[in-house]
């Protein structure tokens, strides 16, 4: 009796995988080999597990351990029982990992076991369900601490804790004095050229709503960035800007979000008034030059998050790091088209995460400038209306261990009026102690 | 491969198990043989030539060992080459570039540093493979011809990478003749489900926040806070590494083999002389066979038994990892056994308060241990415990308590310290079908909310992508 049941059930089970199979590889018609050699590993299986099973149980007084051996193996079994076969997660925002082969054009390959690993990690059944429950019971928390993440549902905030460290961690003596030789060495360089340079320390939601953070406490209440612009303020061919105060009283004002809820970075309001900021310093040395106002554009409310003018709405970092979904999206954000006044791009390096373009404005102010910095470039420089800008993104190519002396040439060949590097506070000890080796 | 990994859970051990239990019983020693090196090779395949030339080192080394037993100066001869053969190794990937840099900074020279990756293991695997070779030359197991066996002893996969050190002579006839039972392989997949809970529901969660707490300076946290990170990382090492002897002692058992417990409540001693004989049992056991008998163990003068003691810990210091904290953790250690040892501390007995007295003065011990063991350098481990009992003055602090430890923390941190006591010891021994079920279903709800945990770690958003 047992070895029909074992025989009836291995039947079934070869079947569904050859049918998995059959729908994997689209095979046009009933293959009858595969079918087969199912037949004979069924039988095989069967024959064999039937009876080691009954010389198992030969002692066994109880079938409880039985029944508790049979569940937790099935458990363990499910995750592969149905495969998927999607090539994006949607909710992670990135590729799935594809199968790898054993073998590669040069022989074995080597990290079979790692890449194996990634695929069954990202194709397994019920993945996706896991997480979520997983992440659910974390957001159903007043506070969500991930590893570099922490949400306060009543303080409506979402900071990025490396960006917090960034923030108030002061920096060691030797690490400003670096950052002040770098930015000296870039100063003196542009102004070889005629070249004025600026730094933007772009205020974030930790120092801006600082007194909501209920789980932190500033004895120091001087930001790194004040820090930093006390340190610069006296290079020459420099003017530092830092409105953090600005940036306070507006959020007391409610005239709009500066930031999005659901991600660290600046909404097209915030951004806006960082640029005409700076730009009201660079009109002091460049009096040509034309501010654009908000209300010459016309704008759409959504929930969203965008990066730039041209680019997508996405829910943000918040839900990407915790639940991705619509639900938690609890704010309107106004949306400007700014991209209208862009009247071409030229990408000079746009492999994934780099950003190395020229954007050409229409009636742009009649000077060349450079935008180099953080992430806050992207939306930066929709606003950003000289007759060229062209962008760095310093983030990039520090992080693949090149410096500024790579760009020297770039620099030079562009003959820029002005140099603007915009950072975002949280990063700023960060980025420009690396901007020279 | 990890045992907490997808590939390991839901491919390679239910693959494995099903092809172990349907071979005929020649054959079983083979698959596992198979599967224990597809399980090293996985993660690292270019190191299997060094696992391989191990058990090469070993195989022939205790043959002739064994060939010229009656010639003491020549089996000598051979039982240290082949020592230094397995050692080399080890000294090799281990501690190779700890030296130079020592020596480097002592110096002022600028020796260059060799970019290995440390084979994953071989701290374990070559001490368990010396045992074998001591072993053969003590006469006190016989020789293995069959290289395969060998090969299998060396490679089980169960204890492979993170013990527990099994010695030859304690499987020697299980690797010959072994009984596959389902009622071993229920008490296995019990222990396996209690080992990947541990890991994964406590040791995570617990290593989540000692991670917050070390991860930052010193004068970033206060004393509350750094108490907070010294429990949770004791808690966290201790489930870790129990939980992985759990999950390897069950899948010996799944596999029909019986190893040795390697975990015994080792957070109630009353001493640090008990504390190491409920601490890596295996470990302590290997050093106490190994080094501290063969340098002459109790049965010298008092002065030179204490010098033994002293170069056991500082070797069992050693033997977990190249850095000056491991050294400094081993002589701590070394220090409480001597002064133990010369006060008879553990042997002294009395009343509730001395219990209690005994019981704290252990925790303090080896919770400060820990804390040397988990900093990154002596200095900042110094610091951190001048913290712990407000010796540090300067304070920084950016993080309110709160920031360090959650509701459910401080719910994993209870269940910790009850699951550390023996109230459920004998939960796997009970007769009564009720009290089985219930466990049992227990069992599998533990399963399944280590799984959850396992498949919410594959969670990998990338963030930065659109801006």
């Amino acid at each position: 009796m047992k070895k029909i049941i074992f025989f009836t059930f291995f039947l079934f089970l070869g079947m569904y995988f050859e049918r998995h199979f059959y729908e994997v590889k689209n095979f046009k018609t009933f293959d009858i080999s595969i079918f087969s050699s199912c037949l004979l590993i069924t039988f095989l299986l069967c024959k064999k597990i039937s009876t080691n099973i009954c010389n198992l149980t030969s002692n066994l007084t109880n079938k409880i351990d039985l029944y508790f051996v049979i569940i937790c193996f099935t458990i363990l079994c499910i995750p592969i029982f149905n495969i998927s076969n999607e090539t994006k997660s949607i909710t992670e925002n990135r590729n799935l990992a594809i199968h790898p082969n054993l073998t590669t054009e040069t022989g074995l390959n080597l990290k079979f076991g790692e890449q194996f690993n990634s695929w069954l990690s990202d194709h397994f059944y019920l993945r996706d369900k896991l997480i979520n429950a997983a992440k659910n019971i974390n957001k159903s928390n007043r506070y969500y601490l991930a590893d570099d993440a922490y949400f306060d549902k009543e303080e409506e905030l979402f900071i990025y804790i490396p960006q917090l460290y960034g923030t108030y961690f002061a920096p060691e003596k030797s690490t400003l004095k670096k950052i002040k030789n770098n930015v000296k060495k870039l100063a003196n360089q542009l102004s070889e050229t005629n070249t004025k340079l600026y730094i933007v320390f772009a205020p974030q939601k930790s120092s801006i709503y600082a007194d909501k953070l209920k789980l932190f406490r500033f004895l120091n209440k001087n930001t790194v960035a004040n820090l930093l612009k006390k340190e610069l303020d006296n290079i020459s061919n420099l003017k530092v800007l830092y409105p953090l105060k600005e940036f306070k009283e507006l959020s007391l004002q409610h005239i709009d979000y500066t930031h999005f809820y659901s991600d660290t970075h600046m909404t097209d309001f915030g951004t806006w008034v960082l640029y005409s900021d700076l730009m009201n310093i660079i009109q002091k040395d460049f009096p040509r030059i034309k501010i654009t106002q908000l209300n010459e554009f016309k704008y759409e409310e959504n929930k969203y998050v965008r990066s730039m003018a041209t680019s997508d709405y996405f829910l943000g970092d918040m839900n990407q790091r915790t639940v991705n979904s619509e639900k938690y999206l609890t704010k309107t954000y106004k949306h400007y088209d700014v991209s209208k006044m862009l009247n071409k791009v030229k990408v000079i390096d746009d492999t994934e995460g780099a950003s190395e373009k020229i954007y050409y404005h229409k009636n742009g102010s009649p000077y060349k400038a450079i935008l180099m910095g953080s992430s806050y470039v992207n939306k930066f420089n929709s606003f950003f209306n000289f007759d060229q800008v062209y962008t760095l993104q310093l983030n990039k190519f520090l992080d693949e261990n090149r410096d500024l002396s790579d760009f020297h040439n770039t620099i030079s060949d562009f003959h820029p009026n002005i140099f603007v590097i915009i950072i975002n506070e949280g990063n700023a000890v960060k980025y420009l102690k690396k901007l020279y080796h | 491969m990890l045992f907490s990994s997808v590939s390991f859970l839901f491919v390679f051990f239910p693959i494995v198990f099903l092809l172990h239990l349907i071979v005929p019983k020649n054959l079983k020693n083979y698959i596992l043989l198979i599967a224990s090196i597809i399980f090293y090779a996985w993660g690292e395949p270019r190191y299997l030539i060094i696992m391989l030339l191990n058990i090469v080192i070993n195989y022939w080394g205790a043959i002739g060992v064994h060939h010229y037993q009656d010639n003491k100066k020549i089996s000598k001869l051979i039982l240290i080459l082949s020592i230094i053969g397995n050692l080399s190794f080890l000294f090799y990937f281990k501690y190779f570039n700890f030296i130079v840099e020592n020596i480097n900074y002592v110096f002022h020279l600028k020796i260059d540093i060799v970019k290995v990756i440390m084979p994953i293991g071989i701290s374990f695997y070559t001490f368990q493979a010396m045992s074998y070779l001591v072993d053969v030359y003590r006469k006190e197991v016989e020789i293995q011809t069959d290289f395969c066996k060998l090969a299998l002893y060396i490679t089980l996969f169960p204890q492979l990478i993170a013990g527990p050190i099994v010695k030859y002579k304690d499987i020697a006839k299980q690797i010959d003749n072994r009984d596959i039972q389902l009622d071993k392989i229920s008490y296995g997949m019990k222990r396996f489900v209690i080992g990947l809970s541990k890991k994964m529901l406590i040791a995570n969660t617990l290593g989540a926040v000692a991670d917050k707490v070390f991860s930052l300076p010193v004068h970033n946290f206060d004393c509350l806070t750094a108490w907070i990170g010294a429990l949770a990382y004791s808690f966290q090492l201790f489930y870790d590494f129990s939980g992985y002897s759990d999950m390897a002692i069950g899948l010996g058992s799944i596999f029909g083999f019986k190893f040795l417990e390697n975990f015994n409540y080792p957070y109630i001693s009353k001493s640090i002389t008990e504390f190491w004989r409920r601490w890596h049992i295996s470990l302590s056991t290997w050093f106490k066979e190994y080094l501290y008998i063969p340098l002459g163990g109790n049965r010298v003068s008092k002065k030179r038994n204490l010098l033994n003691l002293w170069i056991v810990f500082l070797a069992t210091g050693i033997w977990h990892g190249a850095e000056w904290t491991f050294v400094v953790w081993g002589m701590w250690h070394g220090l409480f056994i001597i002064i133990e040892r010369l006060t008879n501390f553990a042997k002294k007995e009395g009343g509730k308060g001395l219990s209690l007295f005994k019981h704290i003065y252990t925790i303090l011990a080896f919770v400060i241990g820990w804390v040397i063991f988990r900093a990154p350098t002596v200095h900042y481990a110094w610091r951190y415990i001048r913290r712990m009992f407000g010796l540090y003055s300067k304070e920084e602090y950016l993080f309110y308590f709160s920031y360090f430890i959650n509701y459910v923390e401080i719910f994993v941190f209870a269940c910790a310290i009850i699951c550390a006591i023996p109230l459920f010891k004998n939960i796997l021994n009970t007769k009564s079908n009720i009290s089985k079920i219930l466990i049992n279903i227990w069992f599998i709800c533990l399963l399944v909310m280590s799984i959850s945990s396992v498949a919410a770690s594959t969670y990998n958003p990338f963030i930065y992508f659109r801006f």
